[in-house]
């Protein structure tokens, strides 16, 4: 059965907690800081270098890798805390939230000496080529192909949709390696692509707020050796699968308009009892949903693989940072201005990119139908 | 779950599946369940409160009222006059134990009489007033007086048919009076945790049956789980029954400091999950639930009725925000992420 249980930290993890609160504090005070929304963040390598320093980026990664080898709970108290400061943690996101655990996990032993010490130090950038113009929600019928030639694979496609794919170096990418015959979730591969390869063409797409965030990855003929094939060839859609329960269910899925909220307090008067209505509200669901998310991370570092806690918390979590901003709305009153002061900007720089916050890792639609099959399979066992 | 309270769970699921099944229930429309109630002071559940149980205890008896829609007193004997007796050095009195709520129209007064005390006044919407034997109530804010049921009693209801009744007292003696150390406040937090523990109980039952139901229901020529439009509704029941069961753990591990907060982020949860479940679980269930032919409306009718009750979803909203606006956007983080107390598995 499906439970979700309090945890309180260890002496260590609050010590720890400590150390990355003075860091957040000195480096994105309040007031003069804009601060960036969740993993919409912009990439500041240098930013990211500096958290590395403190061994603070791929912290999973255990020490003969280069690694800390710290738990995914320790994780995920650094990374909440930066989110909640609005940091830019853009560059390094996805290699400290995903690339380094499906290698620890999938990966051969060359792949984990040549990446992992990198991931940890900044110095290795990640992306993912999952969606393509016809493969969204239903990401097995990925059309990229990769044809085997000598000593690798020839690789042909186009992804959209690639978050951080102009500043990223590698790009961990999704594709067909046998044709699909009966059952499309086989013959899937995941392989690691070198975006300075020849043949590899990455253009922006700009977010409606014409933020670069997305692009376009064209592969023509791009050659991947044989050791970046990421774990067994057919094996991806497996892969993939099993990377959800670190996408889903982090600090990232609850608190990319926790800024928002923040500044609301620090910049707008609150007060009567509609405001302490609606904002007791919020902080209920946020004290339960960062709970819930706290709770996945220890299973993680228990050895389960919570995936449909994952998404249920994701589902939960993305639906509600939309919340939080009608709240925010309409406390605050008036016409939006996106030239204005802090808090006028982010707001709005909000209000603009909330319907990303449903649509990545999933559409949250799509989550409920694999929960919904999930709770009446485990029904029909119970009883 | 630790040992002990998987074992208490246990107990009280296995009573209540023996128990209260719908014959039961259907009698208990008529007379309180002697039986059932007989079989739970047997098995020393009754005393609960009063015999070193704390809150995590308590929770999980709640909880499986709540699932099973148990029509007795257990929480308002076991987890509320136990535990205010027991703090005060009384002796919990035998039979059905009942416990004044602290309702806002209460007028009860005690003064000395000879060697004794008398109690003069009305305590409002006291659960299973008329049945109970006794009544234990707090008056003053910190006194609290043991009485027996008086013969004025003036039956009401909530809205899921529990008895919720006006007891009249005119110089009725009490059969004890003591300082108490729990005040109001911790009462009614006591009894707002307890509460959404049985709305978090309630909503695992609604769950159940809806997964049921719409794995069964047949209607265009498949189960109607099959819809993508039910599968939505199956999974925020499940989603919002989840948070409601955290949201009342979180309280039980709440450290001292934090207690007030958790309390009513747990009740307010309850509620606000209570509001979906409740017309999801519904709609699910088409007009097959909304007959006394099925059990979801035990939980349903319980769940409106609960969410009420110990402060409103509003209430415990409103308490909290005054906090958040009190600490400001610098105390906005430190608050919500400040780490519940001891790790244990709870």
């Amino acid at each position: 059965m499906i439970d979700f249980r309090p945890s309180g930290l260890t002496e260590d993890e609050e010590a720890l907690r400590t150390r990355v609160r003075g860091f957040v504090a000195e480096e994105f005070p309040s007031g003069t800081y804009l601060p960036e929304l969740g993993i919409n963040a912009a990439a500041d390598a240098e930013f990211s270098r500096r958290l590395a320093a403190r061994g603070w980026v791929g912290m999973v990664v255990p020490e003969e890798y280069g690694g800390p080898g710290r738990s995914a709970t320790e994780r995920f108290l650094v990374v909440e805390e930066l989110l909640a400061a609005g940091a830019p943690v853009g560059a390094h996101w996805v290699a400290d939230r995903q690339t380094a655990p499906v290698i620890l996990t999938f990966g051969s032993e060359r792949l984990k000496r040549e990446f992992l010490p990198r991931i940890v130090r900044g110095e290795a950038f990640f992306c993912l080529g999952m969606s393509e113009p016809d493969s969204g929600s239903d990401l097995a019928s990925v059309r990229t192909r990769a044809t085997r030639t000598d000593g690798g694979w020839l690789l042909n496609g186009r992804k959209v949709w690639t978050s951080g794919a102009h500043y990223s170096d590698y790009v961990m990418t999704l594709c067909r390696t046998s044709p699909q015959e009966g059952r499309k979730h086989a013959g899937l591969s995941q392989l690691i692509v070198d975006l300075s390869s020849d043949g590899v063409t990455v253009s922006p797409i700009n977010l409606l707020n014409g933020h670069h965030h997305f692009n376009e990855v064209l592969f023509s003929d791009v050659f991947v050796p044989d050791h970046m094939v990421l774990g067994e060839i057919g094996s991806g859609w497996h892969q993939v699968t099993s990377e959800l329960a670190y996408e889903r269910s982090g600090p990232d899925r609850f608190l990319t308009t926790f800024p928002v909220l923040r500044y609301f307090l620090d910049f707008r008067e609150a007060a009567g009892p509609e405001a302490e209505l609606r904002l007791g509200a919020l902080a209920a669901r946020y004290w339960v949903l960062r709970n819930m998310s706290l709770s996945i991370a220890r299973s993680l570092d228990g050895g389960e693989v919570p995936v449909v806690e994952a998404t249920l918390v994701k589902d939960l979590g993305t639906s509600f940072e939309q919340d939080v901003l009608d709240v925010v709305r309409d406390l605050t009153g008036g016409e939006q201005d996106p030239d204005g002061d802090l808090f006028s900007r982010l707001l709005a720089d909000a209000t603009i990119t909330a319907p990303t916050f449903t649509l990545r890792g999933g559409t949250n639609e799509v989550l409920r139908s694999v929960a919904a099959k999930h709770l009446l399979r485990e029904r029909r066992r119970a009883v | 779950m630790t040992d002990e309270l998987e074992l208490l769970d246990g107990t009280l699921r296995a009573i209540f599946a023996k128990h209260c099944d719908r014959s039961a229930r259907l009698a208990a429309g008529r007379g309180f369940p002697r039986e059932l109630w007989t079989v739970l002071e047997r098995a020393g559940l009754t005393t609960l409160g009063g015999d070193g149980a704390g809150p995590a205890e308590l929770v999980v008896l709640a909880r499986a009222v709540g699932r099973a829609a148990a029509p007795v007193p257990l929480v308002e004997t076991a987890g509320l006059a136990a535990w205010l007796v027991a703090e005060a050095g009384v002796e919990q009195p035998d039979g059905i134990t009942t416990c004044a709520v602290g309702h806002p129209d209460d007028d009860l007064r005690v003064v000395r009489d000879g060697d004794g005390w008398t109690a003069t006044g009305t305590l409002h919407r006291v659960p299973w007033g008329r049945d109970g034997d006794h009544v234990v109530a707090l008056v003053d804010g910190g006194t609290l007086v043991v009485l027996p049921t008086p013969q004025r009693v003036r039956p009401g209801a909530n809205l899921g048919g529990e008895p919720r009744d006006a007891l009249e007292f005119d110089g009725a003696a009490a059969s004890a009076v003591a300082d108490s150390p729990i005040g109001t406040d911790a009462l009614r937090a006591r009894g707002a945790v307890l509460r959404a523990a049985a709305m978090a109980g309630a909503m695992e039952s609604a769950l159940e049956l809806s997964l049921a139901y719409a794995g069964e229901r047949e209607q265009f020529g498949k189960p109607i789980s099959s819809f993508q439009a039910v599968q939505q509704h199956l999974v925020a029941i499940a989603e919002e029954t989840l948070c409601a069961g955290m949201a009342v753990r979180l309280a039980v591990a709440a450290a001292p400091e934090q207690e007030v907060f958790a309390v009513a982020a747990a009740k307010n949860t309850a509620g606000c999950a209570a509001a979906v479940v409740t017309k999801r679980a519904h709609q699910v269930h088409g007009a097959i639930g909304v007959t006394d032919e099925h059990a979801l409306p035990w939980f349903t009718t319980r769940l409106w009725a609960w969410q009420d009750e110990f402060g409103t979803t509003r209430e415990w909203a409103a308490l909290l925000g005054r906090g958040v606006v009190a600490d400001g956007g610098a105390g906005l983080w430190p608050r919500l992420s400040a780490s519940v107390g001891a790790g244990e598995d709870r």
